[in-house]
């Protein structure tokens, strides 16, 4: 399987993602944070914007990811504000970029998480890497 | 579940240009994966289950890649301990973190003196045997007001490692 070329441009719109409050206790204790920081911690956004999106992306058939060689490769948020507790956000994602590089096929998705007046407060770039598959059994007697 | 390095917050870390951060090691266990797993909804059995690691190729499981990034943001708020706030993480994903490693989060606050109230840190996060996990790394700080005043280059500071 390799990566669909003419997949660039292809929009995903995740559902409404809120920020409760437990969710963001409960993400915060799992990265070590100490909560001193008031309200939901920056990586958050892993569950709101990327995980809604990257479901979609993955449940894609004909963008022709191998899930089994995918590896997440490079990941960038821009935080424009916090999120406040209790808030809902939009989480969407475009497929920006498909290329080969050597044996790599590269995928990137620009993804933004807006609140409900429609402005952004979180965008991301997610780089996903499709390692090579095993070499083709050898031709019998070649 | 801290354990080395000078614990973030407990003195004011300078953030001058060119300070050099205190190393922070976070202990990665297969209990912390799960922990991730659940609060994240990233179930992947790479993550959790031995034999399902194994199959994929692995040496067995692994961390989630988001826990890793995840650590290392939560010791860049410790440093910054109030006096500003992450606008930009950027990092590569390039090592394994196993259950049973010790990830090591390092920084250093970029040379330029603030540009609009904001600094550069220039990240890395090494397992404790030398994997180096998340590479090309940096986090964009904005200071918060009386931060970015004061954040002016101090001369003794920083640059020990060079």
């Amino acid at each position: 399987m390799a990566l669909n070329p003419a997949c660039v441009g292809r929009h995903y719109v995740g559902a409404l993602q809120v920020v409760g409050a437990e969710r963001a206790r409960r993400f915060a204790e799992a990265i070590g944070s100490d909560g001193r920081a008031p309200g939901a911690v920056p990586t958050l956004a892993a569950t709101y914007l990327l995980a809604p999106v990257v479901d979609l992306l993955f449940g894609d058939d004909e963008v022709g990811l191998d899930l089994a060689r995918l590896v997440h490769a490079e990941q960038t948020f821009e935080f424009l504000r916090p999120p406040r507790l209790g808030e809902s956000l939009l989480p969407e994602g475009t497929i920006a970029r498909v290329e080969t590089r050597r044996h790599l096929e590269v995928l990137q998705v620009d993804l933004c998480a807006r609140d409900r007046s429609g402005s952004a407060i979180t965008r991301a770039t997610t780089v996903f890497v499709i390692r090579p598959g095993a070499p083709p059994p050898p031709e019998p007697g070649g | 579940m801290t354990i080395e390095g000078a614990r973030p917050g407990a003195a004011a870390v300078s953030l001058a240009p060119g300070s050099l951060l205190p190393q922070v090691g976070h202990p990665v266990t297969q209990q912390t994966i799960a922990a991730y797993a659940r609060a994240s909804g990233d179930h992947n059995p790479i993550h959790l289950d031995e034999d399902a690691a194994r199959a994929a190729g692995l040496p067995g499981t692994i961390a989630h890649g988001m826990l890793s990034l995840g650590l290392l943001t939560s010791t860049v708020e410790g440093w910054v301990a109030g006096r500003g706030r992450i606008a930009r993480i950027h990092c590569r994903f390039a090592g394994m973190v196993r259950p049973g490693d010790i990830l090591l989060c390092r920084g250093r606050v970029g040379a330029a003196p603030p540009d609009r109230g904001r600094i550069v840190l220039e990240l890395e996060a090494v397992t404790g045997a030398g994997v180096r996990a998340l590479t090309h790394a940096s986090a964009t700080v904005e200071l918060a007001g009386d931060a970015a005043g004061a954040n002016q280059p101090d001369p003794g500071s920083g640059r020990d490692g060079d």
